[in-house]
């Protein structure tokens, strides 16, 4: 479906992506990166948006941007606002539909029933300016799918949704990866995307860091260095324990209750922990992960990259 | 060919409809009654004047006066429709929307070209009207239906040929484009228009509706003689010629305008 090779995009002198290779079949994928990572330019490549400084991008097999009509085939629902106050969301999608090469009669039969499949029929003849966010980031769906595309690509969907919205958004888009055709959904929010299950793409400073299942790169991120916090009722006991089973890098009581763990085997530590609670029968009642922001996740990311940090916890 | 037209002129009517705000109706109304408030002013200042001016006199500078302040408001209004057809919906971060579709770039491009112009048109057909009222009501004017047909004429080849290349400039020059516009007005049709030369004023836009107007109207400029006109400006061409001219500079830079859009990158990553 969508082919990189050693695609490469320079603002002057700045890096929007940087070599990245890829090969995507029909299917769901979660492009993940923190703000900045180089998402939106990568989805502008794929999309003939912008030209690779080094490097092909090819979508469905041609080059996107040179051949604009491959965008029949894909629906985009971007980052942005939509910025037309005065238009109805029926007018709005009809012209957005319209642009697809559709007459205006064919055009609105299909920017109706689109409206109705995202749930806003009923304020279809309201002007855009009395959406709620919801009802906007709804029509913006709506345009995107009006034509039925082969490919739909989401810039964060869930941007100021609240729960109900969110979860009805990912409703939508597993009934939509469930049809078999193409999704890409580009978000920094881990949760969101995983509750679809897609494939992962993880990039971060214009780089793809990690490609795969979520498992395939839950086992890259296993064996990395992890911190953790633990509130038991036994902390120096339980400490001593983990010293004992488990290659501990460092460790703080922060409170009565509480350490702070530092380890390179997170891996290693999840298996200790449930052996050593059920054997000496400590209570524990709470374990939280102190860097498990996508941020930190991307960092540690980078530096494996890089070759700063190896699998298996040596630096 | 067809999909890119019937795409262009959706975008026209969306552009159109949804322009009808309180704004831009009061800026298009105050264009189109600024040239007959200023003939109704020049009149009534020749009415009361003193050393009393003849009507033939009058009729004259009213009508070059007519076509002078027209003119003027046709370029305002050409510049503030076509130019910011980029840099509009960059600004707005509606581009995005548009330029994922195929042949989004090119339909937005003429369709902006052609709501430019059909706005721009409607203002001028107005003004004209009134004008031509005006003229024909306070001074009898000899053939005022061959005046208002006669301007109807000028300034559609004017707002079509100036239209393509304030459109062509929005294209090219996305951050200064009215800069670049007014520019081109001042450097082209005022300054190189303006020079007394048989070649140099004949690559201005003016001096072909000029020309025109000099066929379709008869002569028009006051207190002048057409072989003094001549020493000055030069032998003109056939009518048909400067039509083509004018359709082919438009033709021209449409084309130009549309091959740019197409192969520039406009950088719409707002929050990546």
């Amino acid at each position: 479906m969508i082919e990189l090779k050693n695609t490469t995009k320079l603002y002057k002198d700045v890096i929007g992506v940087n070599d990245i290779c890829l090969n995507l079949k029909a299917g769901t994928y979660g492009l993940l990166g923190p703000n900045g990572s180089g998402k939106t330019t990568l989805i502008n490549l794929i999309l003939g948006q912008l030209k690779p400084t080094i490097g092909s991008v090819t979508l469905f097999g041609v080059n996107p941007w040179k051949k604009s009509q491959l965008l029949r085939r894909v629906g985009l629902c971007p980052s942005v606002e939509i910025n037309y106050p005065r238009a109805t969301g029926l007018e709005w999608v009809t012209y957005m539909v319209q642009l697809h090469g559709f007459r205006f009669m064919q055009a609105e039969k299909k920017a109706k029933e689109s409206l109705d499949f995202v749930g806003l029929s009923h304020a279809m003849n309201r002007p855009m300016r009395n959406y709620s966010l919801g009802m906007r980031q709804r029509a913006k769906i709506g345009q995107a799918i009006a034509h039925n595309p082969d490919l739909l690509i989401l810039d964060e969907p869930f941007n100021g949704l609240d729960p109900i919205g969110r979860h009805e958004m990912s409703s939508f888009l597993k009934t939509w990866a469930s049809q078999g055709k193409g999704l890409i959904l580009a978000s920094h929010i881990l949760h969101e995307v995983e509750a679809i299950n897609p494939s992962f793409l993880l990039i971060s400073g214009g780089r793809l860091l990690a490609s795969g299942s979520p498992a395939e790169v839950r086992n890259i991120l296993a064996d990395t260095p992890y911190e953790l916090t633990i509130r038991t009722t036994a902390p120096k006991q339980l400490a001593t324990l983990l010293i004992e089973n488990c290659e501990i890098q460092s460790l703080k009581f922060i409170s009565n209750n509480e350490i702070l763990l530092s380890t390179r085997s997170a891996s290693q530590l999840f298996k200790v922990i449930p052996e050593v609670i059920q054997q000496h029968q400590i209570s524990i009642t709470e374990i939280r992960s102190t860097d498990d922001s996508l941020n930190t996740l991307f960092s540690m990311l980078m530096k494996l990259h890089r070759g700063e940090l190896m699998q298996g916890g040596t630096s | 060919m067809k999909t890119i037209l019937q795409n262009a002129l959706a975008t026209c009517l969306y552009e159109i409809r949804s322009s009808f705000t309180v704004q831009r109706t009061a800026v298009s109304l105050v264009l189109a009654l600024f040239p007959p408030t200023m003939l109704g002013l020049l009149i009534l200042g020749a009415r009361f004047s003193e050393t009393g001016i003849s009507s033939s006199i009058l009729q004259d500078f009213t009508s070059l006066l007519t076509i002078i302040l027209i003119g003027l408001v046709s370029l305002l209004s050409l510049i503030l429709w076509a130019t910011p057809n980029v840099s509009a919906e960059l600004e707005g971060r509606s581009w995005v929307f548009i330029a994922s579709r195929p042949r989004g770039r090119i339909s937005i491009f003429l369709g902006k070209f052609l709501a430019a112009f059909s706005v721009s048109y409607a203002i001028c057909i107005v003004s004209i009207s009134l004008c031509t009222l005006l003229i024909d009501s306070q001074l009898r004017a000899e053939n005022a239906a061959w005046f208002w047909i006669s301007l109807a004429g000028i300034f559609f080849l004017a707002c079509l040929v100036y239209g393509g290349i304030f459109s062509l400039l929005g294209v090219l020059f996305i951050k200064r484009a009215m800069t670049f516009s007014v520019g081109f007005v001042i450097g082209s049709d005022i300054i190189i228009g303006s020079v007394p030369g048989v070649l140099m004023n004949k690559f201005s836009i003016r001096y072909h509706l000029q020309e025109i107007a000099l066929v379709w109207l008869g002569w028009f400029l006051p207190s002048s003689s057409e072989e003094a006109y001549r020493t000055i400006f030069g032998d003109g061409y056939s009518v048909t010629a400067h039509i083509c001219i004018i359709i082919g500079v438009t033709l021209a830079t449409l084309c130009l305008g549309a091959s740019a859009i197409v192969t520039r990158e406009y950088i719409t990553v707002y929050e990546d």
